[in-house]
């Protein structure tokens, strides 16, 4: 087992006038190489949850074993489980630090103690990915656009080549060819390489259409793990009750079906909804003719 | 009315090329409308939007807010009470400790006397549907909630125009769907020009037209289920059509002609394959 989360608790402010319980018992096993999504609503524990991955954040009761390893024990190397775990966070601001691009995406690779031709590689090949062209590397990565700045938090943890990455809304921002684009490349690195992802996302299109196992949470609890499909599918209506939602080509067929309509549930694509539409003209034609 | 002429943008960075941020901008926008401005990552619309409440000034060109020149110093005060704006992070434009304390705050700021200063709250709580959460602390609400209560903060000055950046990017699809019914609501019943900035496709088709930048110059200007028909175009500008428009656009191609390509909303999509399924 790569990550095992046992009875996690965790609570801002603890015993203070504000204190908030933001995950309630959390059990959870991730196997190396799997394709996770994470979804649930605006506040709901998402971001806590992921950041007890790499220890940025220790349980408030319960326990976090990376690779077999409490990691919340005293003695703990976390820079080296950083180093594997590799987390995009959800405001790129809160990310960035260096005065140039260059160096912001250097940064993670020179720590591993890379020769200046690795670490110059590996930016460009990561600036690639994220489809930026090298004339940013000179600027601040204070000057940029929202999008951009995003590209960037994410470039700078694709240079790591972390055993595992956790991103948390990276595509908030994207333009949609860049959401694309760089969803595309992760899932490339995930077939490729074994990479293990775990994707938070509120774009329910784009989760449908990449994750393998899909967690959704609700008020700091995991309620549902399961393929998109049979969450998509069978509960559709437990997602809309709590604020989340359908890809808009379920959505349609689940309206369908509502409508009494004999139509496949769970359709998760574009491709799928056009395939699925034409075979039922088919079947009815076939069906008229006889 | 805001009027925006041979609009230029230049961004002046030490020791490298400048940035040319927009080019040539010309845009009129008419009171009541409800415009939404799309275009890829770096494309411009941050800075333009900046333009309009006078946070950033024309490198050359003017922008005028009901006649008002944003260079002309002694009118941005008043430019700024007209253009209200809100942003992409609910927790960042949050102020106070309680929903109404942050709702008074910008009143507050005004000056705005005790009695006016209750009215005004009560009617922004009013129309974001709020009310009942006036003594909540903020940071007890969900995402959608915090966007309305930092859109309340801006309508309780009564702005003529709302400037939204981005405002759904952070959102669960319910906090999106009520951060897009208040917007609409505000656009129709309380009449305020709407400007709404988004990456997410689905979310144009409430407006009445589309601006779409490309690489600083305005590309497309019209209705939505015009501009999404233009699919090529719109993919070279790394932009994208709703997943719904894009079956019907497959399903038109493969012979249902009663498939509108311009289908933008899953509900019309549902009575339209009624009639083969
Ligand atoms: N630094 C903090 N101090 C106090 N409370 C916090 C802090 N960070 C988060 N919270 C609270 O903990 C709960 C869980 O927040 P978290 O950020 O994990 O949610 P999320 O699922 O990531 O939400 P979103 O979809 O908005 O990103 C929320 O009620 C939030 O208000
Ligand atoms: N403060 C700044 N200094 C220098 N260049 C800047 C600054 N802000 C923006 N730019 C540049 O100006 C261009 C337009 O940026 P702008 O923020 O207006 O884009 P945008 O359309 O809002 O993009 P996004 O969708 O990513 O938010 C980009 O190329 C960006 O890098
Ligand atoms: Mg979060
Ligand atoms: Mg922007």
């Amino acid at each position: 087992m790569f990550i095992r989360l046992e009875n996690v608790n965790y609570t801002y402010n603890l015993n203070m006038p504000f204190e908030t319980v933001a995950l309630n018992n959390i059990n959870l096993e991730i196997e190396k190489g799997e394709f996770i999504g994470l979804i649930g609503h605006t506040g709901c524990g998402k971001t806590t949850l992921i950041q007890h991955l790499n220890g940025l954040l220790t349980p408030t009761s319960g326990k976090v074993y990376i690779e077999g390893i409490d990691i919340c024990q005293k003695g703990v190397n976390l820079k080296l489980i950083r180093q594997k775990i590799g987390l995009v966070f959800q405001y790129p601001e809160n990310q960035l630090f260096e005065e140039n691009i260059f160096e912001e995406i250097a940064f993670g690779p020179r720590k591993l103690g890379l020769t200046e031709e690795e670490i110059k590689k590996r930016v460009y090949e990561v600036l690639e990915m994220v489809d930026l062209d090298v004339s940013y590397t000179e600027r601040s990565p204070f000057s940029l656009s929202g999008g951009e700045m995003r590209r960037i938090a994410i470039a700078s943890i694709l240079s790591l080549k972390p055993q595992m990455l956790v991103l948390d809304e990276p595509t908030a921002n994207l333009d949609p060819q860049g959401r694309s684009k760089i969803l595309s490349e992760i899932k490339n690195i995930h077939d490729h390489y074994g990479i293990t992802i775990l994707l938070v996302s509120h774009n329910m299109e784009k989760i449908a259409e990449m994750v393998e196992r899909l967690l959704v949470m609700n008020k700091g609890k995991i309620i549902l793990d399961g393929s998109p499909r049979e969450i998509f599918s069978r509960h559709a209506e437990q997602l809309i009750d709590i604020g989340l939602g359908l890809p808009q080509v379920t959505q349609c067929f689940y309206e369908l079906k509502k409508r009494g309509k004999s139509i496949k549930e769970g359709v998760l694509t574009v491709e799928e909804a056009e395939r699925e539409v034409l075979k039922k003209i088919k079947a009815l034609a076939n069906n008229l003719q006889k | 009315m805001i009027k925006i002429k041979n609009l230029s943008h230049i961004y002046n960075i030490p020791r490298r090329d400048p940035i040319i941020a927009l080019k040539e901008i010309n845009l009129e926008i008419e009171r009541g409308e409800f415009l939404t401005i799309i275009g890829s990552n770096g494309s411009g619309k941050s800075t333009l939007a900046r333009h309009i409440n006078g946070l950033l000034l024309p490198t050359s060109g003017d922008v005028w807010v009901k006649g008002m020149n944003t260079k002309d110093r002694e009118c941005l005060w008043k430019i700024r009470q007209e253009v209200g704006m809100v942003f992409q992070n609910p927790d960042n434009q949050i102020v106070a400790t309680t929903v109404e304390d942050d709702i008074a705050f910008g009143l507050e700021n005004m000056g705005i006397d005790r009695e006016n200063m209750l009215e005004r709250v009560n009617w922004a709580l009013q129309v974001v549907g709020l009310e009942e959460y006036r003594r909540f602390e903020p940071h007890l609400l969900s995402g959608g909630q915090k966007q309305r209560v930092a859109i309340a903060g801006v309508i309780a000055m009564h702005p003529s125009f709302l400037i939204l950046d981005e405002p759904t990017a952070m959102l669960d699809p319910r906090g999106r769907k009520e951060v897009i019914e208040v917007i609409k609501k505000l656009n129709q019943e309380e009449g305020i020009t709407v400007i709404f900035i988004t990456h997410l496709m689905e979310e144009v088709i409430e407006s009445n037209r589309v601006v779409v930048l490309n690489k600083g110059e305005i590309a497309l200007n019209g209705k939505p289920k015009d501009i999404f028909l233009k699919v090529d175009a719109l993919r070279s500008f790394a932009l994208d059509i709703p997943q719904i428009t894009e079956l019907a656009f497959r399903l038109n191609h493969k012979g249902l002609k009663n498939i509108s390509p311009s289908t933008l909303k899953v509900e019309e999509m549902v009575e339209q394959l009624c009639l083969y399924v």
